[in-house]
């Protein structure tokens, strides 16, 4: 019948349309995608929401490879896909939509927060503002040719960067800011356009839980190795728009 | 001579390079290489005369002996006095039977000259021609020694007159032989005449043998010789013209010493700048000039590690020295310099420019790899193999403790045998080895078993090759996450280029404009040839890049590649290597953001998209086919063709000589297996035969469904191959062009 995405958005807890938790048991199968992003809350806690159910986890390869089985199954009967955040941002679930078009299953997405929109938000930058966006990715400078490309092109129009960081669900790797930082500074004129004073290096990190931390360097120097193991997201400002600076000065750390 | 006053006199002699010669000895099988080598050992002191016949010092593995032909290389010195003056002559043990000839070509390289020796009663037989031809091939000067002439007096019982005419054939044919596979300015200077004393006859057995020169200058004919033997007066003939004398006079007089081949040897088997340091130093053998060693063999001494033995063309090599492995790229200290001596190693405090040292310490080195002082030298060309490995077998440890064992001895089979390929199944766990033939395979096991191993193997399974037998259309390919796409399409390559690729002439190092010019004239445009990522040399496969403004296409170039071998290892219609196949990257879209385009998702949108258009391309495959040669007496030629004929095998001459026949041609390797028994039951056991591999043929049509189903079935696949149509990804098509 229908493939449901649903976003659980970004909070210390789970979050889900009171719709989609009051038909909870109309959907015959309910997945839970567990390699985009770590989630903030056990598998239990979302049980509790499910009001019983327990997800079904899927990998990667069970939604790209394996992703006709699953369109199959929505075929017949209403099938559930949760998904943190929001589902059609960052995690660029529309080959799914897209799949299932193509096959005659229907579809319907329920949005939530997005750690993008939230990012450049708590960082008290503007929306309109906030030019191309990268994943910063082991493998140097090599891997993050585009990444350096959309840093130089971005501040050239005078516009923000934002990375996200990546993170291996397989084996649990997930980038630190010192880490990401560290890839930009690989490039000489990536690495002289960061040390201006005014391209400030915004770091956040568990967006929207209880340990969410955004702070602003001025020196991509002053900016330490972080404890434990968050996700994060960093973004690399323009000169900002003094509104946006006068939000920043609440974040500098230096 | 006393044994040990010989180490330090060659050590001191070969300061002096123009009286070293470095040579080999080749040989069809049973022609007499090792009686040889022992007579010529005896002489240089190291063997007792008495025991040189019996110990056939080089064939120190127990299997060689049993077998009667040798298997391992080895080298020795010698020291002859000629002309009033001592030489040193570097002696390469080589391999002569069929199954290795791969080891052979990597021996010519090191030497400046062969003594061929021929089988007076057999004649030139397909080994001496192949390995001449390999020679010539590499600018090493031939010269003739006839053997087994006592075989014409006391089995053939052939007067002098024809003991001469068979004599007179024998060369005619070999300057045959040099007509036509030494290059134009050489054919006139090397082909042989007995007055020019460069062709000796004798006996190695009997430890005589003498040149036209020698034999004149003591008043002795072949009458005088029919003589001698028959009046049981071996001793004196062998003291009158011992036959050490007659070969190394001639190799003395007739092979130029390191330095004077080197100068026109060395535009043949290095492709690097002759106007460089490295370059004049090579060529001027100069023993101050910095070190280019050329590893052509490379042993494992259970206590001493890697054994590295070659060719030393410029330098002095010393323990201690610091030197770079240029293909492996890595940097190594020498840990001990050696000097052979029979199947002995004797240690030495340096070794010069001109000769063949051996060298241990240095890490994963291996045979075919270049050794220098310079970071940066051009390497030495990749050996041309003409053979390939055609049989396999799995094999396992009877007991499953003695599995680390076999591992290792695997291992160490695999470093000083390049031509044996070892893998492991990997759904099954079981080891396969590839070998040239049965006979290889065997001899591989022996070994295993000679180190306390004891083995359970399959019955032998041919390796096929998967080929294409039309252009296939272009066949799209997307990855996992569905955000990259790329569209190829694959074509056959004519034969005589996947012969310049598998024989190592063309290769990745191979400079851009001399690629395009040999490209070129198999028709390719300059563009393609010019955009080539990729050549697979041990299948004979060519990958190339032809897209335009694609973004993003830099940063997945290793993984294309990466997929493109991952294909040319098992193709989709058997699993089994693929073989004469152009891929061609027409054009590709990859997603902005790295996280995107991973190995994980690049490598299978191209592995698919090659499997795919394999499959759309009619696939075929190829089966190994050998080129085998029996000798029989003439009433049994009838049955030798029916036995041919009834393998699927083709008869393409028979040569009728004086006792015997010869019957030459081709035979399917899948039909070799049980070729004994039958040739055997055919000719009451009266056949004797040789194989090699000759070339790879298209299966016939009628028999390839059947072919790749048993393949299939025992590989555990389901019967029936994929069809193309399961490759295209949904939404995508593919575009006939």
């Amino acid at each position: 019948m229908t493939l449901v995405l649903a976003g659980m958005g970004i909070s210390d807890r789970p979050t889900l349309p009171r719709e989609v938790v009051e038909k909870i048991n109309s959907y015959s199968k309910i997945y839970l995608e567990t390699y985009t992003s770590p989630l903030p809350y056990s598998r239990d806690e979302l049980v509790d929401l499910l009001t019983g159910r327990r997800p079904i986890p899927l990998r990667r390869r069970d939604l790209e490879d394996g992703i006709r089985d699953i369109i199959e199954e929505a075929r017949e009967e209403d099938i559930l896909i949760l998904v943190y955040g929001d589902p059609l941002i960052a995690t660029t679930h529309k080959a799914i939509l897209i799949e299932a078009r193509r096959n005659g299953v229907e579809t319907k997405v329920y949005h939530n927060a997005s750690s993008y929109t939230a990012a450049v938000g708590e960082a008290g930058l503007d929306i309109y503002r906030v030019g191309a966006s990268g994943t910063l990715v082991r493998g140097g400078l090599e891997m993050n040719r585009r990444n350096i490309e959309i840093l130089i092109s971005n501040l050239d129009r005078g516009l923000h960067t934002l990375y996200f960081l990546e993170y291996d669900a397989e084996t649990g790797y997930m980038m630190q800011p010192r880490e990401a930082i560290d890839i930009l500074l690989l490039h000489p004129e990536a690495a002289s356009l960061l040390e201006k004073p005014e391209h400030i290096i915004i770091v956040l990190t568990s967006l929207g839980t209880v340990r969410q931390r955004i702070d602003a360097y001025r020196h991509p120097r002053n900016i330490p190795s972080y404890m434990g193991s968050e996700p994060s997201i960093i973004i690399v400002t323009a000169k900002p728009h003094f509104t946006e600076m006068e939000y920043i000065e609440y974040l500098l750390r230096d | 001579m006393p044994r040990y006053k010989q180490t330090q006199e060659i050590l001191k002699l070969i300061g002096n390079r123009e009286q070293v010669r470095n040579i080999g000895i080749i040989a069809h099988v049973d022609h007499g290489k090792t009686t040889l080598t022992d007579s010529l050992l005896a002489a240089s002191g190291l063997l007792s005369p008495t025991v040189a016949g019996e110990a056939r010092a080089l064939d120190y593995l127990e299997e060689e002996q049993k077998r009667g032909i040798t298997i391992k290389t080895a080298n020795i010195s010698l020291l002859h006095d000629y002309g009033g003056k001592s030489y040193v002559v570097n002696l390469i043990d080589t391999p002569g039977h069929v199954d290795f000839t791969g080891k052979v070509t990597r021996a010519l390289r090191a030497i400046d000259g062969a003594v061929v020796v021929v089988d007076a009663v057999e004649e030139i037989m397909v080994q001496t021609e192949t390995v001449t031809r390999q020679a010539l091939a590499e600018r090493v000067k031939p010269i003739l020694f006839i053997n087994k002439v006592d075989r014409l007096i006391t089995e053939l019982r052939l007067g002098p007159k024809d003991i001469q005419k068979k004599l007179a054939r024998i060369i005619d044919r070999f300057n045959k032989l040099i007509d036509i596979f030494a290059e134009d300015e050489y054919k006139s200077k090397w082909k042989v005449r007995p007055d020019l004393n460069n062709v000796a006859f004798g006996s190695a057995k009997d430890r005589w043998g003498f040149t036209l020169k020698q034999a004149m200058e003591k008043g002795m004919t072949f009458n005088d010789v029919l003589k001698f033997y028959e009046e049981g007066r071996l001793e004196e003939l062998k003291e009158l013209f011992p036959v050490h004398k007659a070969v190394l006079d001639m190799v003395i007089e007739h092979i130029p010493n390191p330095m004077e081949a080197q100068k026109y040897r060395l535009p043949k088997i290095w492709k690097g700048d002759l106007n460089s340091e490295v370059g004049q130093a090579m060529l001027n053998c100069d023993v101050d000039g910095p070190v280019a060693f050329m590893v052509t063999n490379v042993m494992v001494d259970e206590r001493a590690g890697l054994v590295a033995t070659g060719r030393l063309l410029s330098g002095t090599l010393k323990p201690g020295m610091e030197v770079y492995l240029i293909n492996k790229g890595t940097k190594d200290r020498i840990l001990q310099v050696g000097m052979y001596m029979g199947p002995y190693r004797e240690v030495v405090d340096y070794m010069v420019a001109g000769n063949i040292p051996a060298v241990l310490g240095l890490d994963g080195v291996t045979a075919g790899e270049t050794v220098s002082t310079l970071p940066d030298m051009v390497p030495f060309e990749s050996i041309k193999y003409i053979s390939e490995p055609v049989v396999t077998i799995a094999i396992e440890p009877k007991n499953t403790r003695d599995l680390p064992k076999l591992i290792n001895a695997l291992r160490k089979l695999a470093i000083e045998d390049p031509n044996l390929k070892v893998s492991i199944n990997e759904e099954t766990g079981e080891y396969l080895i590839s070998g040239m033939g049965t006979l290889h395979l065997e001899v591989s096991i022996h070994f295993l078993q000679d180190m306390g191993i004891e083995v359970v193997t399959s019955p032998p399974i041919v390796v096929y090759r998967e080929t294409i037998t039309k252009k296939s259309p272009l066949f799209p390919g997307k990855s996992p996450n569905k955000h990259n796409k790329v569209k190829l399409y694959l074509e056959k390559l004519p034969e005589e280029l996947i012969n310049l690729i598998s024989s190592g002439e063309i290769t990745d190092r191979t400079p851009r404009k001399d690629l395009q010019k040999i490209l070129m004239e198999y028709g390719w445009s300059a563009e393609e040839a010019r955009r080539v990522w990729a050549i697979d040399n041990e299948r004979g496969n060519i990958l190339v890049d032809m897209t335009k403004g694609v973004q993003y296409l830099q940063e997945s170039k290793q993984m294309i590649i990466s997929a493109f071998f991952d294909f040319v290892k098992e193709g989709a219609l058997a699993r089994e290597p693929v073989r004469g196949i152009k891929a061609v990257l027409v054009d590709a879209e990859f997603h902005e953001d790295p996280a995107h385009r991973t190995l994980a998702q690049v490598v299978p949108m191209v592995h698919r998209a090659l499997l795919g258009g394999e499959l759309a391309a009619e696939p075929s495959l190829y089966e190994p086919i050998m080129k085998i040669q029996v000798q029989v007496p003439a009433e049994f030629i009838g049955a030798v063709t029916s036995v041919l004929a009834g393998k699927r095998g083709q008869v393409t001459n028979i040569d009728q000589r004086e006792y015997y026949a010869v019957v030459n041609g081709y035979i399917p390797v899948s039909e070799t297996f049980d070729l004994a028994q039958v040739l055997r039951g055919a000719t009451q056991g009266r056949a004797f035969w040789q194989t090699q591999f000759s070339h790879w043929q298209l299966v016939p049509k009628a028999m390839l469904k059947q072919l790749v189903a048993e393949i299939r079935k025992r590989k555990g696949l389901p019967e029936n191959p994929p069809s193309y149509e399961e490759f295209i990804p949904p939404g995508e098509t593919i575009e006939v062009i």
